[in-house]
């Protein structure tokens, strides 16, 4: 399985294969397959042995991201599986689309479908961890959408409103 | 105020604290009754206790702020004493009335003591009288333009007026000069009219770069009263405390003398009895300001623990069960220094933003001076309804050099995987030239600060991605071999290339 894994502004591409005789074959960036393997240390916790030398990671994967912890850094990675993408793609593509990064709870939405907002401008306020996070516009616009309502829970990575960007109306 | 032996406490509260009260309860021999909510079901304080009573919804307002049902809970379960903790209704004197007044021991201050100090206006009258140090300024609030200016010039700019009924930052301005006092003030009192209802401000002299410094008090109900010295909590975002540290690294032993003597003062003049803090601003000049007194254990405490060797969650019981204090001032002395990190579940890469959800993998550092105190634990998830803290990391050493030193390394040790924590921020601090050297005040950290501090994310070695890919190729093999229904969290399951080597006769 080949796939496009990022790390900042850092894109490998990291082929993955099960080794018959256990572990994997990895290979970098169209490198040479090398033989990893693992020792599974604790629920997302592992022990990666290329040759000889062996490292404690903690790693877990959820979709298309990769949380993991290796000597006290903190690395989140988009892993994509590139033939898989252009099945999402057209989703929240424009950048009128706010989407929450956050679980939460809608506290107070502030605009209502066709109304004009200015770049900046308060949407709707989501709340988490007793802490009040305010969404503002990402441009000067009309809310196409309000996707949710006062009240109601949301999960990380739900639509929140729509709004259309000027140079798109 | 009831002090009598107990057998059986009620844990009215969640998180680490809870965690923290049980284990204390427990290891003095009595039986930990814990409370939760529908969110909380998981989570460690219930595992934890001897029993543990449902007591509503995910809200906080429906379950751990009813205190009619905490005591219905008390009654059920055979309570005797209730321990608040923090937070919640730790503070909330007729909480404390109400659980007397049903017969348990309250393990706490006598709740004229919580009114006392809850009110910040007669609490600096009452203390001022008792000789404690304050801020110099008026104490009630003023009632002229040509009162505030007279008062202004008699403190000295620049000034801090203040609402009364304030709170959170609103109703405040600071003064530089005569020239802005005037129309500062008509804007303070219109704050304070919105915010609370009651346009009264009084005016304090600001005082400009202070630290955060605070005094641990504990007192018996037979007239004993000691301080366990001060912890420095002025790294402070959004005037939440974030780090702390025991001793001050800056305070000259007069300095520290005079400031727990004024905290025993405070004390002994509301009655106190218990453990308590009182907070101090700590100006350049070495002069110090009362400023307030949490009557409850403070979230810091174990950084105090770790210098005395004094258990203040032991003396809370003994001392709310009758008993004496079983040692005298003069016991006591610092030995060593400690940290204090409180992991929060924020985002630092992206503002802080909350970061509740599952714990994928959880792995609390260990080995010589590392204390962890948390609520969690793996596969948990951490709820979206209350304060984003989950655990506190508390490190001790021989020298302050040292306390920093395995701070860096148990950081570096602990693993949150899943959703991302405070801890790359903690890092960046014990980093910092200033914190290393201990010169910071409660201005440390600035946007302009996180900015530089936080702005490098860690560069990723080829073991990363070669364990990102692995991770996603593992889920997507599971996935395809699961039933769909299946919704296991579990990642990586079948992935089981290493075998697990099992020694004879163990782990059967």
């Amino acid at each position: 399985m080949r796939y496009e894994v990022t790390a900042g502004d850092q894109t490998r591409v990291v082929q993955v294969e099960q080794d018959p005789r256990g572990g994997w074959r990895v290979s970098l960036d169209g490198g040479a397959a090398e033989a990893v393997h693992g020792g599974r240390i604790g629920a997302a916790e592992w022990v990666i042995r290329r040759g000889d030398r062996a490292q404690r990671v903690a790693v877990a994967a959820v979709g298309d991201v990769a949380h993991v912890q290796r000597r006290g850094d903190a690395h989140q990675l988009q892993v994509v599986d590139p033939s898989r993408r252009a099945l999402s793609f057209g989703e929240h593509e424009h950048t009128g689309a706010v989407i929450t990064q956050m679980p939460g709870v809608v506290v107070r939405v502030l605009v209502s479908p066709g109304q004009r907002v200015a770049k900046g401008a308060p949407l709707l306020v989501v709340e988490a961890m007793k802490m009040e996070n305010e969404f503002d516009s990402p441009c000067d616009g009309v809310v196409e959408s309000v996707s949710v309502a006062d009240g109601q829970p949301v999960d990380s990575g739900a639509l929140l409103v729509t709004v259309v960007p000027d140079e798109e109306a | 105020m009831l002090l009598k032996p107990f057998t059986s406490v009620l844990v009215a509260n969640r998180g680490e604290i809870a965690v923290r009260i049980i284990r204390g309860v427990h290891e003095a021999g009595l039986r930990a009754v814990a409370v939760y909510s529908e969110a909380d079901g998981e989570a460690l304080h219930v595992r934890l206790a001897d029993e543990a009573w449902c007591v509503g919804p995910p809200p906080s307002s429906e379950s751990y702020l009813l205190g009619e049902r905490l005591l219905d809970v008390a009654a059920k379960a055979g309570c005797d004493a209730v321990h608040p903790g923090y937070g919640f209704l730790s503070e909330n004197a007729d909480f404390a009335q109400a659980v007397l007044d049903a017969g348990l021991v309250w393990i706490g201050p006598p709740p004229d003591a919580i009114r006392a100090m809850g009110s910040k206006t007669a609490a600096r009258q009452r203390l001022r009288a008792a000789g404690v140090p304050m801020v110099p300024g008026t104490v009630e609030a003023l009632t002229s333009p040509e009162e505030a200016l007279a008062v202004a010039a008699d403190v000295g700019y620049p000034v801090m007026l203040k609402a009364a009924a304030g709170g959170g930052g609103k109703g405040m301005r600071a003064v530089f000069d005569p020239e802005h006092l005037l129309s500062a003030l008509a804007s303070a009192q219109s704050e304070a009219r919105k915010s609370f209802g009651d346009d009264a401000v009084y005016v304090e002299k600001l005082v400009v770069n202070p630290r955060h410094v605070e005094i641990q008090v504990l007192a018996d109900g037979h007239g004993a009263c000691v301080h366990l010295f001060e912890r420095d909590c002025s790294i402070q975002r959004r005037h939440q405390k974030v780090v702390e540290e025991a001793p001050c690294p800056v305070l000259p032993p007069a300095t520290r003398e005079a400031m727990a003597q004024a905290a025993v003062k405070a004390a002994q003049a509301v009655g106190y009895v218990g453990a308590g803090t009182c907070e101090f601003l700590l100006a350049e000049d070495g002069a110090f300001y009362f400023l307030e007194m949490n009557t409850r254990l403070q979230v810091e405490h174990p950084i105090t623990e770790a210098i005395t060797g004094v258990d203040l969650l032991q003396a809370q019981l003994r001392v709310a069960a009758g008993e004496p204090l079983w040692f005298a001032q003069a016991d006591l002395v610092i030995h060593g220094h400690a940290i204090e990190c409180r992991i929060y579940a924020e985002d630092p890469h992206h503002n802080f933003r909350p970061s509740p959800g599952p714990l994928l993998g959880y792995r609390e550092p260990g080995g010589p001076g590392v204390r962890v105190d948390s609520g969690v634990v793996e596969g948990m998830t951490v709820p979206i309804h209350y304060d984003p803290m989950i655990a506190k990391l508390v490190v001790w050493g021989e020298t302050r050099e040292v306390a920093i030193a395995r701070a860096r390394r148990a950081l570096a040790e602990y693993h949150v995987v899943g959703i991302p924590t405070s801890i790359p921020f903690f890092q960046a601090v014990f980093d910092d030239e200033r914190f290393i050297a201990g010169r910071y005040d409660t201005g440390f950290i600035t946007p302009e600060w996180l900015d530089t501090a936080l702005r490098v994310e860690p560069i990723a070695q080829d073991e990363v991605f070669i364990a990102a890919a692995i991770a996603r190729f593992e889920l997507d093999r599971s996935a395809t071999r699961t039933a769909p229904e299946g919704g296991e969290r579990s990642l990586w399951r079948g992935a089981h290339q290493w075998k697990t080597i099992t020694r004879g006769g163990l782990g059967r």
